[in-house]
């Protein structure tokens, strides 16, 4: 056989050597963007957890508002109203009114911190939600990046070998 | 009465209405069975790929190793080639056969290569090869131009001695070519190609070779002359120191001393007289060559008369008798007359009258017929011509073989017994005689030397043999007839001997030697041989019909078979039966006589 049939044949295998690693390289990168997504969807799963919660913290904090207002005009102020009924005091004039109206301030500011505190929670929520998505996008960028990558290291091992196999002609 | 009011003390949970998953899928095994399936392809086209670069490397080695051996291997002829050859100046400069011869090299052995990077390799590699081998033929080259002007001009000097070596030539002469090789010389030794003093040497060596040529060639076979110049060339020295000389004192020297004198003046005074007294060895050993090759052609000259004189008594005898080369000596040959030496080299014959005229004519020539000679012509004219008998006298051919063997033979009884003698034994006897007679004036003379008497034995020797092949006893008185054809063999063979070593004796014969000795004594062997022979069975039929012996066994029975089994059948013969002390008696005598005859030969 005689060396230029050789150096064509070794031409050819160093291509088909390129061609191969170029091949699997983007299968590889398929595969790792294929697992960010999968990855990024798992994550944002916890962005409806987090909206679910808030609907739920919302949910108790009316309830409570409600609830608390009711329980203190009928529990605290009636049960004061009765003590004082029941003792005989004159509840229009003096202290009767003064610690119903401390009872009413009280409450006033109890509900206040908890509308607060529900605000608070749900901005919490909030970028609890924003940062999740940032994971997910995160997560999906580094798929890329590292399809990207492996991308690349096939394009290379392609130019390599067609680099090799072109320098048998040198 | 306080009525019981429930209170519902429940709380609403605010936790989150599910978990958030922490699993997370892991790409690496996917990337890496992706990139490990793409491996195993890569893998074998790899493989295949290291595999067919194996094969290129090996035939790129192969054919580079190929191509740097065949240019290291052509280099190396072309240098050799270039090294031998005359043309110098065309190989590196000029035609430049070198760079020619390259260029081909490196277009044919490059072509071989397939592989461009090889190709480029092989051409740094010739370059660097190339410019070594350059470099080694440079240096040969200048040694080569350096030898062939050297060479040059050694031959330019040696004819410049061969010319003024020359008696011709004058002083002036001598002054020109001085000053021609000066000038040839004077440029290398400018340039630091020759060393001075070598090239100062060389020219007290042509001015010496020249001297002593010249000096040679005046003084020739006269020592005098060499003593002359020796005169002169002291005068001229004196005279250069302020001597005065008188002009009747000068050395009076022949033709071409002037020149011989101005030469030696040119050398060192050393050596000048070295030459002069060469000269005068020289001429004196001349003089005595030349007086001893003198006295040698007068001794060959006195032969050579004597010779004549001697052989005239031989061809007055067989005046009659035709004479071809064979039966001339060189001598002989000498003396006749044109006409008749040219009868003799084109085959013909002359007779002996004719022969014996020219050696008388040859000898009156060189006036060497004295008063003994002449008178021997005188009686010659008056005496009748003797005719040799046709076959020779058994009884007088026995008598003169036994004076011959005994050393009393002379001319005077060989000449009064010439009517019994034929031609052939005369000759034989005559030869012999005259032989002896050369080798005792040579032995007398002292010339005798180592070769002459090594032949001489050896000759005896020869004779030795030949009595002992043919059972020859000098000093027997046999009269049998067994004993005198015993003796005529051995005289037959002896005297072929016997010519052989006096034709060698003769002036310009071939020198004689041991195997042409040996050659002639088995010629004359061989030619006796079937004489000998049938002599020898004629012998024993004469001794069986009357030896008294011989006829008492065969009067017992016995028969003589004539084959080389008689004696075992004699011996057969007589044991068959009871003898008596008589027989026993002849038995022994006639087995001794029979041993006699079988050993001979003759019944083989």
């Amino acid at each position: 056989m005689s060396l230029t049939t050789l150096l064509k044949i070794k031409t050819l295998f160093d291509f088909a050597g390129g061609i191969s690693s170029k091949q699997s390289a983007n299968a590889a990168a398929a595969k790792a963007q294929e697992a960010a997504n999968f990855n990024a969807d798992i994550i944002m799963r916890d962005v409806d957890i987090l909206e679910k919660q808030r609907e739920i913290i919302n949910a108790n904090y009316e309830l409570d508002a409600v609830r608390n207002a009711r329980f203190f005009e009928r529990d605290v102020q009636g049960k004061t109203r009765a003590g004082y009924g029941y003792a005989g005091i004159d509840m229009s004039h003096g202290t009767p009114i003064k610690v119903m109206l401390d009872n009413a301030r009280e409450f006033d500011h109890s509900q206040k911190v908890a509308t607060f505190n529900n605000t608070i929670t749900n901005m919490q929520i909030n970028d609890a939600i924003e940062e999740t998505k940032l994971q997910a996008e995160l997560t999906k960028m580094a798929g890329q990046a590292n399809a990207a990558g492996l991308r690349a290291s096939g394009t290379t091992s392609l130019i390599k070998s067609f680099s090799a196999g072109l320098s048998n002609f040198a | 009465m306080k009525i019981p009011i429930y209170t519902a003390r429940a709380q609403a949970t605010n936790e989150a209405p599910g978990r958030r998953f922490s699993v997370r899928m892991d790409p690496t095994p996917y990337i890496k069975a992706e990139l490990a399936k793409g491996e195993v392809a890569t893998a074998l086209t790899e493989s295949a790929s290291a595999f067919t670069a194996q094969r290129i490397k090996m035939i790129n080695e192969t054919q580079y190793n190929e191509a740097a051996l065949r240019i290291e291997e052509e280099m190396r002829q072309a240098v050799y080639d270039f090294e031998k050859d005359k043309d110098f100046g065309n190989i590196l400069d000029g035609k430049n056969k070198w760079g020619q011869r390259m260029n081909a090299i490196k277009n044919d052995v490059i072509a071989s290569v397939e592989s461009k990077s090889l190709r480029k390799k092989l051409g740094f590699e010739f370059e660097a090869n190339e410019i070594q081998s350059r470099f080694t033929l440079r240096g040969s080259i200048d040694k080569k131009i350096a030898a062939a002007e050297v060479a040059a001009l050694k031959a330019r000097t040696e004819g410049i001695v061969a010319y003024l070596s020359h008696p011709d030539r004058t002083i002036d002469d001598f002054i020109t070519e001085m000053s021609k090789l000066a000038n040839a010389h004077k440029n290398p030794v400018k340039d630091n190609r020759f060393d001075p003093a070598a090239v100062s040497k060389t020219f007290n060596t042509v001015i010496k070779d020249v001297g002593a040529n010249v000096v040679d060639i005046y003084v020739g076979r006269t020592p005098s002359r060499a003593i002359d110049l020796l005169v002169a060339l002291e005068q001229m020295h004196d005279l250069d120191h302020g001597k005065e000389i008188k002009p009747a004192e000068m050395a009076q020297l022949d033709a071409g001393g002037a020149y011989a004198l101005t030469v030696l003046r040119n050398m060192e005074q050393d050596d000048a007289i070295k030459i002069l007294q060469d000269a005068v060895t020289s001429a004196s050993a001349f003089s005595r060559v030349i007086e001893a090759e003198e006295k040698k052609a007068e001794e060959a000259q006195t032969f050579v008369i004597e010779s004549l004189k001697n052989r005239y008594q031989y061809f007055a005898n067989i005046e009659s008798s035709t004479l071809s080369a064979e039966d001339l000596s060189e001598v002989e040959m000498t003396a006749l007359s044109t006409a008749h030496r040219k009868i003799i080299e084109n085959g013909g014959v002359l007779t002996s009258a004719q022969v014996k005229k020219d050696i008388v004519d040859f000898l009156y020539r060189v006036n060497e017929v004295d008063a003994t000679f002449q008178g021997i012509l005188d009686r010659d004219k008056q005496k009748k011509t003797s005719p040799f008998a046709e076959v020779s006298n058994p009884v007088i051919l026995d008598r003169i073989l036994k004076r011959r063997e005994a050393g009393t033979l002379t001319f005077e009884y060989l000449e009064d017994e010439i009517y019994n003698l034929s031609y052939a034994d005369y000759k034989g006897f005559a030869d012999g005689l005259l032989a002896d007679q050369k080798a005792a004036e040579r032995t007398k003379s002292g010339q005798e030397d180592k070769n002459f008497t090594a032949l001489k034995a050896f000759k005896d020797q020869a004779l030795k043999v030949a009595k002992t092949e043919y059972q020859y006893d000098a000093l027997s008185t046999d009269d049998s007839e067994f004993a005198k054809v015993s003796r005529a063999a051995y005289f037959n063979v002896a005297n072929a001997i016997e010519e052989l070593f006096l034709e060698s004796q003769l002036p310009g014969a071939e020198p004689l030697t041991k195997t042409k000795l040996n050659e002639a004594l088995k010629a004359a062997m061989e030619e006796t041989k079937d004489i000998w022979h049938d002599n020898v069975r004629s012998s024993f039929e004469d001794y069986v019909d009357t030896d008294r012996a011989a006829q008492a066994m065969q009067d017992l029975g016995f028969v003589f078979s004539q084959t080389a089994n008689m004696l075992a059948e004699l011996d057969e013969f007589f044991e068959s039966g009871t003898r008596t002390e008589v027989q026993m008696q002849n038995y022994s005598r006639v087995k001794r006589r029979l041993k006699e005859f079988i050993r001979t030969g003759a019944f083989e």
